[in-house]
């Protein structure tokens, strides 16, 4: 499957490949060949217009006990550029970073948002070994298909955002200094001396992200469907959680195509 | 159709107004996020105006958002600057908005830096008193509107069809929306948003300031300057008839700015409202004799009601000489700040303190602390050489009640008599517990205590009249005048106190609302 993948790359797919490298930071845990290989396993095979457009974070590997504050940043800074609604911003300020982010001010999203975290640090806690990755989607109801079968509304995707993290695992003594290519620590400073440089990394890297995303809303937005008169969230959107082992990249990827509707792209 | 078309604005005004009130929004984004004055106190990252989440299905919360709120769906908060600026750009939409941030920094001094007033220009360095200070440019924003040539005029003239043109204005609205929404998150992630963030909150002194400069042309930056600074440039939105461009230049790092500010220290308050040291003249047994002498007369902090005789024995020092040293006290920004505290019932009192703090002009504020405390030297000197002065002493002591706390008032050698100092000898008994029985066990008359404090109202110095000082020593000699002034009636105490009242709550307001 990644062979045929590979085979249907085209120039659009391969810019856009391009630009997700450019977040690997400290936090990426994969080899170049190993990263490539996992961005193109969530693309359905075919045409990249299936999803109008799709934001695939690296990798990143944190403390169990940042993972609320990553995920809580990097959803509600997606969230804000896409509840195009009449909103009255909030700005919330991170506890373990610092970093002033913004919500769309709708309770009912940061309540959803919320459940959701909850959700994927408990498959994280279950699942420590496995990968793990938050998808929050952006879609459009197509008209219902009454079938025999089934009369499931169909959902026409526009935009998916893809976060993938892993939780650190303890580490023992230095041994997670040789991932973080920004970090240089000496081999005489202290384990605390250590985590707040890999926060200090962390944080950079977190701040980078951002500005992509910011980067990524607006350098296209033809894609984006009209603005109903609604306040708040104006797009239905939806936030599953998924997780893989190495093994597992197909089944994960025939999963997605089950997802997105397009029986032509199963093999 | 052509009659539908008629009614409905045309494309142009459409685009046009899109694009004016994309340059106030964008203004209003940025310059609320870095002019330091228009934030509230209470700031702390959170929603000012709170209002129901906005649901969409309710009609109820649309009610909360202000007209200008519903233009690309972002309620702000309020930011007089950007209000004040955007007037003099409207007059025409092709010229770009070029907003400046720049901080300000005290070299070598170690007062810190007022906010600058209302209109943040920052050229003006009377503003911030004597002292050389440095300005850097740490952040630059260009908004403008590059119209395509073919296009004629203002707003321009719609080529194609209608069809498009009706399309186009609402796909520049969507993408104008966008982009202010990219805007508003980015403006927080700069780093000049911590520098914002730090000058809002009250807690500490802080030797820099933000000020900021809208204009239509600026030099550009030299080579060094621009080397500093990294671009950060939003996608355009294109229109049919140009393009509406957003960027910023900053500046990556301002870690020489984050210098170790003077925290304010906690401190023991030992003159606070109702303690032995502010009011002497009511001595708590648990209170030690021994300390008693420590704070009666030269308090650590200058309090309004302390003003005495030291004030016109230091007449001839210019006010401004005063303000100085009284800047240097790094006790002076704690006390701002404590003047919050809770009065005893005398409303008059109450409002004579808020007025003090409601008002935001530093000169003013300091000018009330001119009212030195009284040295114990002082007051000797004066009991002594106004024996008489004694019996009245003791009769306003046996008066007015101990919840008084302002020895202000040209009556100061009655009133000073509050600020003792136990080692003065000053024939009203040698010692605090001779002084402690009329006090405490003389029953309070609210007519006469009223009276007192009206009086003592009506003759404090104006805050800012330097002939005040010179007229005390002749006050002196008409203490018996003002003790037969003090004779008033109820009625026009009550209605005194009533005007101090309404005075106080016209200031409250005011603050409120400009902190709104």
């Amino acid at each position: 499957m990644v062979i045929g993948s590979l085979a249907t790359l085209n120039l659009p797919m391969v810019v856009d490949l391009i630009g997700i490298f450019e977040l690997k930071g400290p936090y990426c845990t994969l080899t170049m060949t190993d990263w490539f290989l996992q961005a193109l396993s969530v693309i359905p095979r075919g045409s990249w217009g299936d999803v109008a457009r799709r934001f695939t974070m690296i990798r990143w590997e944190v403390e169990h006990f940042e993972i609320r504050e990553v995920l809580r940043c990097i959803l509600h800074t997606v969230l804000f550029h896409r509840a195009l609604g009449l909103v009255r911003p909030k700005d919330v300020d991170l506890e373990l970073f610092e970093i002033t982010y913004v919500q769309c001010g709708d309770m009912e999203v940061e309540r959803k948002i919320d459940e959701k975290i909850d959700q994927f640090i408990d498959r994280v806690e279950k699942h420590p070994n496995k990968k793990n990755q938050i998808c929050l989607s952006f879609y459009e109801v197509k008209n219902k298909q009454a079938t025999w079968f089934t009369n499931k509304v169909e959902r026409l995707y526009w935009e998916q955002w893809y976060i993938n993290l892993n939780v650190a695992q303890h580490p023992k003594g230095h041994s997670g200094k040789s991932n973080y290519s920004k970090i240089v620590v000496g081999p005489g400073d202290t384990a605390a001396e250590a985590r707040t440089a890999r926060r200090a990394a962390l944080e950079s890297s977190l701040r980078d992200v951002l500005f992509q995303i910011i980067r990524f809303v607006n350098d296209k937005k033809d894609h984006v469907p009209p603005i109903p008169n609604l306040e708040g969230v104006s797009f239905p959107y939806e936030i599953t959680i998924s997780s893989s082992s190495d093994s597992a990249f197909g089944m994960d990827m025939f999963k997605r195509m089950l997802q997105t509707g397009h029986p032509s792209m199963l093999s | 159709m052509a009659s539908s078309n008629e009614n409905a604005p045309s494309e142009p005004a459409k685009m046009e107004q899109i694009i004016t009130e994309f340059f106030a929004k964008s203004l209003h984004v940025i310059l609320e996020s870095r002019c330091p004055y228009v934030s509230t106190r209470n700031y702390s990252g959170e929603q000012i105006l709170s209002s129901p989440s906005p649901s969409s299905s309710s009609s109820s919360s649309s009610s909360s958002f202000r007209p200008r709120d519903k233009w690309f769906n972002l309620a702000l908060r309020d930011c007089p600057a950007a209000f004040e600026n955007i007037d003099f750009w409207q007059q025409s939409n092709l010229e770009p908005v070029i907003v400046d941030v720049v901080l300000i920094k005290r070299r070598g001094g170690s007062e810190p830096l007022s906010s600058p007033k209302r209109g943040g220009l920052v050229r003006d360095v009377d503003e911030f008193g004597c002292g050389k200070k440095s300005e850097k440019i740490i952040e630059r924003w260009v908004i403008q509107y590059e119209s395509k040539k073919g296009c004629g005029g203002k707003g321009g003239g719609v080529s194609g069809s209608k069809r498009s043109t009706c399309t186009s204005s609402h796909v520049l609205y969507k993408k104008s929306l966008l982009l202010l929404r990219s805007l508003y998150a980015t403006v927080r992630l700069l780093p000049a948003y911590k520098l914002f963030r730090d000058l809002i909150s009250s807690a500490r002194m802080r030797l820099y300031n933000l000020g900021h400069r809208v204009s239509s042309f600026v030099e550009p930056f030299t080579r060094g300057e621009e080397a500093d600074m990294q671009q950060f440039v939003f996608s355009p939105v294109d229109t049919s008839c140009g393009r509406l461009c957003l960027s910023v230049a900053y500046c990556s790092s301002l870690m020489d700015v984050s210098e170790p500010s003077t925290p304010i220290s906690p401190q023991f308050i030992p003159e606070y409202v109702g303690s032995p040291m502010a009011e002497p003249h009511r001595w708590f047994p648990s209170f030690p004799e021994s300390q008693r002498s420590q704070f009666t007369c030269v308090f650590g902090r200058h309090h309004s009601w302390s003003y005495d005789s030291y004030s016109r024995s230091h007449a001839s020092i210019p006010i401004s000489k005063r303000q100085t040293s009284y800047s240097k006290d790094p006790s002076c920004e704690e006390y701002r700040t404590c003047t919050d505290f809770s009065l005893p019932p005398n409303v008059a009192s109450q409002t004579f303190v808020s007025m003090q703090d409601a008002d935001a002009s530093d000169h003013q504020t300091i000018s009330t602390f001119d009212k030195l405390p009284f040295k114990k030297d002082e007051f000797r000197k004066i009991s002594d050489e106004k024996p008489s002065s004694n019996s009245l002493l003791s009769k306003l002591i046996s008066r007015t009640s101990s919840s008084l706390t302002f020895a202000g008032g040209s009556d100061d050698s009655e009133f000073g008599a509050f600020v003792l100092d136990n080692d003065a000898k000053l024939g009203l008994g040698s010692r605090s517990g001779s002084l402690d029985s009329p006090l405490r066990h003389e029953p309070a008359n609210n007519e006469s205590q009223v009276g007192a404090l009206v009086h003592m109202l009506q003759n404090a110095p104006p805050l800012r009249n330097k002939s005040y000082f010179s007229q005390q020593s002749s006050n002196l000699d008409g203490h018996k005048n003002c003790t037969q002034e003090s004779n008033k009636t109820m009625a026009d105490a009550l209605n005194e106190l009533r005007e101090y009242g309404e005075l106080k709550g016209d200031l409250l307001k005011q603050s409120k609302d400009s902190q709104a």
